[in-house]
């Protein structure tokens, strides 16, 4: 399992919530929606380059729009690997968080 | 003022460029100058393309630091003779400073001319230390003599 960071998890928890739908843009507006701080959109773009190269999303390029000036999106969808990764994540946290046993 | 979109395209590995551009004319549409420019800035600044030119720029001027601060104009010389040491220090082939015997010459007794240094009084009883440089930044002297204890 790769080891990732706290900024990765948002991301990778912020893709998985947009479900196969997320990119640059989306994923950091629903960032700054969830955590109410600015996010820049450089970070999130770095953060989803580190993420691909250690297999944790997959992008595929989707189609263009107006809006966008005739330019397509770069998808990003979380793999098996990614969404290990956060059940791992999660797992820590609930073990960390339990209360220690009381020894009699 | 420079198209946004134009520098971030320069700025941007070319695999990445149409999606970037992309979310960068969506966001135009919809966010304050300020902000737009903001994160034009920020693309810009963690894009993989001009963190590789700032550390070879980093690498460069490192490197010229380096060689200014190891002038190989600058070097200190030590000397001996039946007398003891003596210390000269070089900027290119001028003399700046001078140490005899372990205590520094007086900028008033170290006089240079014409490929000579004379280090007034620096020969004791005999009167003046005089050093003749050469051009490849060699030196020579006469011997001073040895230093005598006065007998109580």
């Amino acid at each position: 399992m790769s080891r990732i960071g706290a900024f990765e998890e948002l991301v990778l928890l912020a893709a998985l919530g947009l479900d196969g739908s997320g990119y640059g843009v989306s994923i950091r507006d629903e960032l700054e929606a969830e955590t109410g701080e600015t996010i820049s959109l450089g970070a999130v773009y770095a953060t989803l380059d580190r993420l691909e190269r250690k297999g944790l999303v997959r992008s595929t390029i989707g189609l263009a729009t107006a809006e966008r000036g005739g330019r397509r999106k770069r998808i990003y969808r979380v793999s098996a690997a990614g969404a290990a990764s956060l059940r791992a994540m999660q797992r820590i946290r609930t073990q960390l968080g339990a209360p220690a046993p009381v020894r009699t | 003022m420079p198209d946004a979109l134009s520098l971030v395209a320069w700025v941007v590995d070319p695999d990445r460029r149409e999606e970037v551009l992309g979310d960068l004319c969506e966001l135009r549409a919809r966010e304050s100058v300020t902000a737009f420019w903001g994160d034009v800035l920020g693309v810009c600044l963690r894009a993989p393309r001009l963190r590789r030119w700032a550390g070879t720029a980093a690498a460069l001027l490192l490197l010229g630091v380096a060689v200014m601060a190891r002038d190989p104009r600058h070097r200190i010389v030590t000397a001996r003779d039946a007398a003891g040491a003596f210390v000269l220090e070089f900027d290119g082939l001028r003399v700046v400073r001078a140490t005899l015997d372990g205590a520094p010459v007086p900028a008033e007794r170290l006089v240079q001319e014409n490929g000579r240094v004379v280090i007034r009084g620096g020969a004791g009883n005999a009167g003046d230390l005089n050093i003749r440089l050469r051009p490849d930044g060699s030196f020579y002297w006469r011997s001073r003599a040895p230093q005598t204890l006065p007998t109580p």
